[in-house]
């Protein structure tokens, strides 16, 4: 006949199966274990009642005590598993969050546009192999006209209204091009440099700013020549506009390069075709340039008839309104967070 | 410069077409700006007669009028009231669209049909202002288009001279060009003297230097009569800009635009004597000139007088005393040439810029100054026939020669980079009527004298390549050898600029100048700013030391378009008059206000404060530099009294951190929490070029132990003071220490603080035990408290 410790085995896993079914708390769980699997809990009980069995029934009822104590630990641990997901789960609930709600920023700001396209053409130059160098803003006659070979008395002083300090031997630079000259009398050809800066003219209205911005370069060396100047330029602009930008150079005049050129491209706005921004020419003047005359390189004691040079120059106020599709100059010294915030 | 494109045709059999002409000078360096259709906007304005006018039956001020175009009778309601039944008009008819895109319709004007409008001259953009509608003659044509009526039919074409080409200040100039770049022969020569000399000139002449005057000649002119030119005329002086006077001024006006000589005529009966003087003015000597002005002269300006006054201000402006007027019958002529850059000075000098000054010192050809004369005397005679004529009277001191210029085609080719054949050569530079000489490898050309801007091989080389076409130039792309490379270098301030983008910050770029009162409220430098002779305004016209007023400006600017939170940095040159001399440094000035970071919903949103910004300062400065960065209490009166101080590096100056001062910000309207910074950001990029470049520092892999350090010490006693007696300590194993908290009130006795730092103890070694450390930190605290005075809390 069976062993009655074996029915009874049988029934207390049913009844801890349906005990456990019905528990819904972590810690209901814990008391459970200990009820049935704890030191003194009911499976431990009966393996301990085992010492009064028969020698021969005994591996019989350990197996099955065994067997159940597992079973038991199984269950307990899925139990337990599962209540816990349970918990974590309200827990989240409770930390559930409106997902539309904005994100924390942190705002970044920006260079002024200004700098911002500066920062292109020198990036452009740069990779042509060009060196950056700025000068003061504050300068001499000497070396604002005179050296660039524009002589006192002369017309070509009015095509830039100058200026001056009330000590009337500095004024405020009309272009960069002093740069060049300070750079070229401290070294030795080749040079390729562009100067980046502020610059200053005695004119305000729609267009003009009292105060505006220049990037000039120059390259001298043995060798250079005009066609050089518009294989250079034409890579500039078209690097900064677009590949497909059409060049054109117009005869023109400056005091401190001969020849001179205009240089028109394409109007990026109309491709070319005509509209209200190139004044349905199809063009846009973009930058003045050409050789570096014979007697600024003069000045600054190079020899002429060894080295040439080009030099040209473009206005970034004028390139950050094409570029950005600014109509009023003056914006860009409103220092306007609605402005700034845009580019 | 404005050129009536019907006056270049006349010396051209070609058929001039104003698209293409205006191409092609442009191209060869004469820039058209604008090719102005004359009698644009008069389609469909014609000439009318007007058959009655009868009162409008409901409108007191308009009238009703029945007028005859040539083909049919219209109803027209008129506001004007100079017309009367009879008149010829200009119609503007149904269809036509005025200046000023105004479009004529059909319409309804007080229950009353119109089919048209009476236009007066202002309507039609013939004049500037014109009362009451135009009443033509009474020989106009019915129907006739008003353009035509009025010989509108002319082409301008505004041309951008270059200050280099003074001779294309002229038709002849123009014609020349023209000429040159499409290879047109020149049909019409202007020179045929028709005219004979009666009798001598009564006058002589003295040119006091002829360095300031190369040339004067004279001609006297009887009989002649003062009254209006002819239409003709007229029309070629409006159509080039010039208002119309008497023939006369006409004539030396037409001679000026054809020729590009200015020239005089004075009224003979009113100069003393017979002899001419050019000379330097007397100083303080007075002249009252054309426009009606005393003027008060120095020995700077140049003269024409008689034996006692001066008649002229030489090459800018006759005098009013010696001019003509109606009554005038006979003149002395003039044709000069002056050095160019004494009229320049002395145009400058006076402030009177006329076409005759922009002329001369532009250049004024003298070896054709008798040329214009002559010229000017047969288009007086053609409108005078009974004018009498003398000789000339000439004084040429020193006759300018053609200059000789060698030309190498191997020069052109070095510069330009196009080889060119020397019969190119030569056919283009004699277009331009330079004459060439061949000789071995290059050409000797001569220039002829009014062509002042040729004097070099370079000038010559411009002219050919203009000529040949800068298309024509090919596009190469030039080498550069490797061991020679150039690029922008990364640099100290851009990093500066780019690290502040990233903190939140706008850059802004503000004038160099502002207003003296902006600088005396804010500069904190030691010396003024630079003050401008000649300013745009009072606002602009001072050279700023500080950038600080420029970015309150801003954030003035900003708040009252309802931006709150705001952070500005600007890095540019300030400028400053130190013991007499000019100081350019480039300066960095950081503002913000408001809080710290952009609002959001969960946060608490934080105001900025003057720690803000000394945080900032940190981040800027090299670690190195941050290192040696002192505070020193300052006393700026735009400041908070007790948030602000000088910023010192390695004991060197550099500039000033504080909150605006309360008072500031209440008049001004500002937010109460704005702090500024602004420091020489070009001192900070030297004393950093010079910095040890970075190297590794080894750091402990073994447990590092935290202890805090509660003290209270005295209210009086800095922070900065501690932490320096804490590191002069030298304590073992320290290797970190911070400041966490600062509190002040109860239960902390008056008079006292509490500061909690956390100190942190490592050895590169070894682990550390705890009772070592804490005998450490025992002894760090006793020390503090024997020199310090500071208890535990």
């Amino acid at each position: 006949m069976e062993n009655p410790l074996l029915a009874k085995l049988e029934e207390l896993e049913q009844a801890a199966k349906s005990e456990l079914e019905g528990i819904s708390d972590s810690q209901t769980v814990s008391a459970f274990k200990v009820k049935y699997l704890g030191k003194k809990g009911e499976i431990t009980s009966i393996l301990k009642g085992m010492g009064g069995l028969d020698p021969a029934e005994r591996p019989k009822v350990g197996g099955k005590v065994n067997l159940v104590k597992a079973a038991l630990e199984e269950l307990i641990a899925q139990k337990a598993e599962s209540l816990e997901g349970a918990d974590l789960k309200s827990a989240m609930l409770r930390e559930k969050i409106d997902l539309s709600l904005p994100g924390v920023v942190t705002e970044s700001g920006n260079l002024h546009p200004v700098t911002q396209v500066m920062a292109e053409i020198d990036q452009v130059f740069s990779s042509l192999g060009f060196e950056s160098h700025t000068g003061p803003n504050i300068e001499t006659d000497y070396y604002n006209f005179e050296a660039l070979n524009i002589p006192a008395d002369h017309p070509a002083k009015d095509m830039q209204d100058t200026f001056y300090l009330e000590d009337p031997k500095y004024l405020l630079r009309t272009h960069t091009s002093p740069v060049q000259i300070r750079v070229m009398e401290s070294t030795k050809p080749p040079i390729r440099m562009i100067a980046p800066g502020a610059v200053y003219r005695c004119d305000s209205d729609i267009s003009h700013t009292p105060m505006f911005h220049q990037v000039e370069g120059l390259w001298v060396e043995e060798g250079i020549r005009f066609s050089d100047l518009k294989g250079v330029l034409t890579i500039f602009i078209q690097e900064t506009f677009g590949k497909d930008v059409p060049v054109r150079f117009r005869p023109s005049f400056f005091p401190f390069t001969e020849p001179s050129a205009e240089v028109d491209m394409g109007c990026v706005l109309c491709k070319n075709t005509g509209c209200r921004v190139c004044s349905d020419t199809g063009w846009i003047e973009i930058m003045g340039c050409g050789m570096v005359d014979p007697a600024v390189l003069g000045h600054v004691q190079y020899d002429a008839e060894k080295f040439t040079g080009f030099a040209f120059g473009m206005g970034v106020e004028r390139i950050a309104m094409l570029k950005l599709g600014i109509k009023d100059i003056r914006l860009l010294f409103e220092n306007d967070l609605r402005f700034l915030r845009q580019f | 410069m404005r050129v009536s494109l019907k006056w270049l045709q006349e010396f051209f059999a070609e058929k001039l077409d104003p698209k293409t002409i205006a191409d092609q000078l442009t191209f060869a360096g004469l820039e058209i700006e604008a090719i102005e259709e004359q009698g644009k906007g008069l389609d469909q304005v014609v000439v009318a007669k007007i058959l009655e006018k009868i009162q409008h039956p409901d409108a007191d001020r308009l009238s009703l009028c029945q007028v005859n175009n040539g083909q049919e009778i219209l109803a027209i309601v008129c506001g004007a009231q100079n017309m009367k039944a009879g008149d010829k008009v200009a119609l503007a008819q149904i269809g036509a669209v005025l200046p000023g895109d105004f479009k004529i319709k059909k319409s309804k004007i007080r229950g009353q049909e119109s089919f048209g409008m009476l236009c007066s001259a202002s309507e039609l953009g013939l004049a500037e202002v014109g009362e009451g509608i135009i009443i033509l003659d009474e020989g106009a044509e019915l129907g006739r288009p008003l353009a035509e009526h009025f010989g509108l039919d002319d082409t301008v074409l505004e041309i951008n001279i270059t200050p280099n080409r003074g001779d294309c200040l002229s038709v002849l100039g123009i014609v020349r060009e023209i000429s040159a770049v499409t290879g047109y022969k020149i049909q019409k020569i202007l020179h045929e003297k028709n005219f004979t000399e009666q009798f001598a000139n009564p006058f002589s002449i003295e040119i006091e230097d002829a360095k300031k005057c190369l040339r004067y000649c004279s001609r006297v002119i009887k009989n002649v009569k003062v009254q209006e030119s002819p239409i003709e005329i007229q029309e070629k002086l409006k159509a080039s800009g010039i208002r119309p006077i008497n023939n006369i001024v006409d004539a030396t006006n037409l001679v000026m635009l054809e020729t590009g000589h200015p020239l005089h005529a004075f009224d003979m009966e009113k100069i003393l004597g017979n002899k001419i003087f050019v000379r330097s003015a007397k100083d303080k000597e007075k002249l009252k000139t054309l426009d009606d002005q005393e003027r008060e002269l120095s020995s700077d300006e140049l003269v024409i007088s008689d034996q006692k006054h001066s008649l002229a201000l030489a090459g800018i402006m006759g005098g009013l005393d010696s001019s003509i007027t109606e009554s005038s019958q006979t003149l002395l002529l003039e044709s000069a040439s002056f050095d160019p850059a004494t009229i320049r000075k002395s145009s400058k000098r006076v402030v009177l810029n006329t076409d005759s000054s922009y002329r001369f010192e532009r250049w004024v050809d003298v070896n054709s100054v008798d040329f214009a004369l002559d010229r000017l005397t047969e288009v007086i005679c053609q409108f005078n026939s009974k004018a009498e004529v003398s000789q000339i009277a000439d004084l040429y001191p020193e006759k300018l020669l053609n200059k000789k210029i060698l030309f190498r085609p191997s020069y052109f080719a070095k510069v330009i980079g196009l080889e060119v054949g020397l019969e190119e050569v030569k056919k283009h530079f004699s277009a331009l009527h330079f004459f060439c000489e061949e000789k071995s490898s290059y050409l000797e050309v001569e220039v002829p004298s009014f062509r002042s801007d040729i004097e070099r091989e370079i000038d010559l080389v411009e002219e050919l390549a203009r000529l040949i076409g800068y298309d024509k130039v090919p596009v190469t792309y030039p080498c550069i050898s490797l061991n020679d490379l150039k690029s922008s270098q990364h640099n100290y301030i851009n990093s500066v600029k780019t690290k502040l983008c990233n903190l939140g910050f706008f850059e802004a770029i503000n004038y160099s100048f502002t207003s003296a009162e902006a600088i005396s409220k804010w500069n904190w430098r030691e010396g003024p700013g630079l003050n401008l002779a000649n300013p745009i305004s009072e606002e602009l016209a001072v050279m700023r030391p500080t950038l600080i007023s420029s970015l309150v400006a801003n954030l003035r600017h900003n708040l009252s378009h309802g931006e709150g939170d705001i952070k500005l940095f600007e890095i540019r040159p300030v400028y400053l008059l130190r013991d007499e001399k000019i100081e350019e440094s480039l300066f960095s000035c950081l503002l913000v206000s408001g809080h710290r970071a952009l609002r959001h919903f969960q946060e608490k949103n934080i105001e900025v404060d003057f720690y803000y910004m000394k945080g900032l300062v940190q981040k800027l400065l090299p670690e190195a530099l941050f290192k040696t960065l002192e505070i020193k209490p300052s006393n700026f009166k735009f400041l908070h009294d007790y948030q602000q101080g000088e910023i010192f590096v390695q004991k060197k100056k550099i500039g000033i951190l504080g909150t605006l001062h309360p008072r500031i910000c209440k008049n001004e309207d500002l937010s109460e929490k704005t702090i500024i910074c602004e420091f020489d950001i070009g001192v900070v990029n030297s004393l950093q070029s010079k910095l040890k470049s970075r190297r590794f520092r080894d750091y402990s892999t073994f447990p590092s132990i935290k202890r805090d350090l509660n003290l209270i010490v005295d209210e009086s006693l800095n922070h900065g003071e501690i932490e320096q007696f804490i590191l002069n300590c030298k304590m073992p194993w320290l290797s970190q220490l911070e400041v966490f908290d600062l509190y002040q009130g109860k239960p902390i006795p008056d008079g006292k603080k509490a500061l909690t730092y956390s100190i942190e103890y490592a050895s590169l070694e070894r682990t550390l035990r705890d009772d070592e450390v804490n005998q450490v930190h025992e002894d760090l605290i006793a020390k503090l408290g024997s020199s310090l005075g500071a208890t535990l809390r």
